[in-house]
């Protein structure tokens, strides 16, 4: 599903959060949004999915306005992983994934409810800890949980929240494999992303935002020293590896904290 | 594994929950049928049986029809209404500390009931045969009681309407709301004479003596329809647990789940409350006892809370009228004696088990 951003802004407390965003995703892209803390990606996402309303502006899917789809609705197409979520009580890998069901659910999940969760889980090698507390697994495997949450509610779009914050190099590594994985099968990925590094490796639009408003958008081609300086005020050297790109930071730009002992 | 075995392993582990709810229904009979039983005056069950069948001596259908029964159905309403309410309230505001009394409800109608005595003058007291005091206007003191617990759950309402407040904020809201009529019902004693005073303290044990058929009917028809309420809602519920953001995600209206819940919980606590005194722990407690058991699904949790709420009140009832009999304990110092023993007991078992 290909994803039209128009003129969207959004505003907290009469200031703006989101500036004039014009965007365009297409069908099955995996695309990280990047940039400073506070500069509006977290607020982007949580705008597409409505889970905030934007001020101004128009977000089509498909070319449709999903201002006049109902809640439900946008569930079945949009799911979304916020960063830092957490069971207040415990409940199982099972439970967990089965709540992605709640769009389609009335009355009582239905056979066809645990036979969807039972598949995600499955597909995404949770099968032998499906009947495992949430709450003491690892950060990793809690994430694949949250992630088959998602894929339980069959969506079109995928928008993930520092996906990978808290995650080892290793769960990491899994974590964007699947959502690469999930994108090449025509699901459109989204997510906020800090590690550069990371998000070259495994998306393939990027968007720079700085204070609001879009500073860059594009492919690879984006990812250059001169707007990562400007982006985020520190020099960085890109080397090639392998044919991959790769950033090393240099100096900080900024005043350095000095601690007097 | 395959899709098939996932799906059989987690069928296996719903039926132990189910099991769960079959045990405390069954214990729960068990419970009504001995509550019938148990009291000063011996009756067996071959005569409980033929006083329920329309037989019987007019004595034993005096004491069954109009004593125990109504009695031991406003404990299973009572307990009901309280755990779950309990139960939603933790849900709603994602924090296990809600409850009626740490939401300020109880609190609140404790106010109410002084409110009644002192200044409504519904505090002339004496001695029945039982040696127990009546108050001279209960129903004044019960719809005083009602009234300013939902002056409670209105300041909770307003805050989390207009002020956008969060779950924590609408807890803390409810504990000061709390000591300020706590504070309140103190300033009332203070001035309270000795016969006014020992009313309100008699109201503020929570005593299901006072059960009768009329308030077990205006209780039926507020519990019913409020417990099926929250059974309804159960998946919303659930969605909450994962978090504000997520619910809002899987196409649940927040804030709209948020403040009907907390009104429909305050509402059957109010009622309660308000006929039969603080009853403390019950809405608190019985919640986290059932997590431990079947866990935090609220599928699960709701219909288990209400059973076993109702269950866990009847019997800490029964305790309390046959414990030192002839005298009848207020069944608020049972549920607090047993409850509190067994919730340590259940916590420390949980940190063994981690």
């Amino acid at each position: 599903m290909k994803i039209s951003i128009n003129n969207l802004n959004f505003s907290y407390n009469g200031s703006f959060a989101l500036k004039d965003i014009n965007e365009h995703i297409e069908t099955g892209e995996f695309t990280a949004f990047v940039g400073p803390n506070g500069s509006g990606k977290s607020t982007l996402l949580k705008c597409i999915d409505r889970i905030l309303i934007p001020s101004k502006g128009e977000i089509l899917f498909n070319d449709q306005n999903i201002k006049y789809y109902k809640r439900e609705k946008i569930a079945k197409i949009i799911a979304y992983v916020p960063q830092n979520e957490g069971n207040i009580y415990p409940v199982t890998v099972f439970d967990a994934v089965l709540i992605g069901r709640k769009p389609y659910v009335n009355w009582a999940p239905s056979k066809n409810d645990f036979d969807k969760t039972a598949e995600v889980i499955e597909k995404l090698d949770l099968g032998d800890i499906s009947l495992n507390e949430i709450n003491k697994l690892s950060g990793g495997q809690r994430q694949r949980v949250y992630i088959a949450r998602a894929l339980a509610q069959e969506p079109k779009v995928l928008l993930l929240d520092e996906p990978t914050a808290n995650l080892d190099l290793r769960h990491q590594l899994e974590v964007l494999e699947l959502l690469q994985v999930l994108s090449e099968n025509g699901i459109t990925i989204i997510i906020a992303i800090h590690d550069l590094n990371m998000a070259i490796k495994f998306c393939s639009k990027f968007v720079m935002i700085n204070e609001g408003e879009i500073f860059a958008t594009g492919g690879k081609e984006i990812i250059t020293s001169g707007n990562i300086e400007q982006l985020y005020g520190v020099k960085v050297k890109i080397i090639k590896e392998d044919g991959e790109m790769i950033i090393i930071p240099l100096n900080n730009k900024h005043k350095k904290i000095s601690l007097a002992i | 594994m395959t899709t098939e075995t996932t799906y059989l392993k987690y069928k296996a582990y719903v039926k132990r929950k189910t099991v769960f709810v079959i045990i405390i229904t069954v214990l729960l009979l068990v419970f009504m049928i001995t509550g019938l039983l148990f009291g000063s005056v011996k009756i067996s069950l071959s005569d409980i049986i033929s006083v329920l069948t329309g037989n019987g001596e007019k004595t034993y259908i005096q004491i069954i029809i109009n004593i125990r029964l109504p009695r031991v159905l406003s404990a299973v309403l009572a307990g009901a209404a309280l755990s779950v309410a309990g139960a939603a309230m933790q849900s709603i505001l994602r924090n296990p500390l809600g409850s009626p009394f740490t939401l300020g409800i109880s609190n609140a109608a404790a106010f109410g009931a002084a409110f009644a005595i002192i200044i409504l003058g519904a505090g002339d007291t004496h001695s029945s045969v039982a040696d127990s005091v009546i108050l001279n206007n209960p129903y004044l003191v019960t719809v005083s009681a009602f009234a300013w617990s939902l002056v409670s759950t209105g300041i909770i309402l307003f805050m989390a309407k207009y002020k956008s407040a969060t779950p924590e904020v609408m807890i803390l809201t409810g504990i000061v709301a709390g000591s300020l009529f706590a504070a309140g019902t103190t300033a009332l004693q203070f001035f309270a004479d000795d016969v006014e005073l020992s009313s309100i303290v008699f109201w503020t044990f929570g005593d299901l003596g006072r059960a009768s058929w009329r308030d077990f009917w205006f209780l039926l028809v507020v519990i019913i329809p409020s417990t099926i309420y929250f059974i309804k809602n159960r998946w919303n519920y659930n969605t909450l647990n994962t978090g504000d953001e997520t619910a809002k995600s899987l196409g649940v209206n927040v804030e709209k789940v948020r403040t009907r819940g907390m009104i429909i919980a305050s509402l059957s606590t109010a009622f309660a409350v308000s006929f039969f005194g603080i009853i403390a722990f019950v809405g608190l407690v019985v919640p986290h006892i059932v997590r431990r058991f079947i866990g935090g699904d609220e599928r699960f949790l709701i219909p288990a809370s209400v059973l076993f709420g109702a269950m866990f009140l009847l019997f800490s009832d029964t305790i309390a009228r046959t414990i030192i009999s002839p005298i009848v304990l207020p069944v608020g110092i049972l549920t607090s004696f047993l409850g509190a023993p067994l919730f340590i007991y259940l916590l420390l078992k949980g940190m063994k088990r981690r």
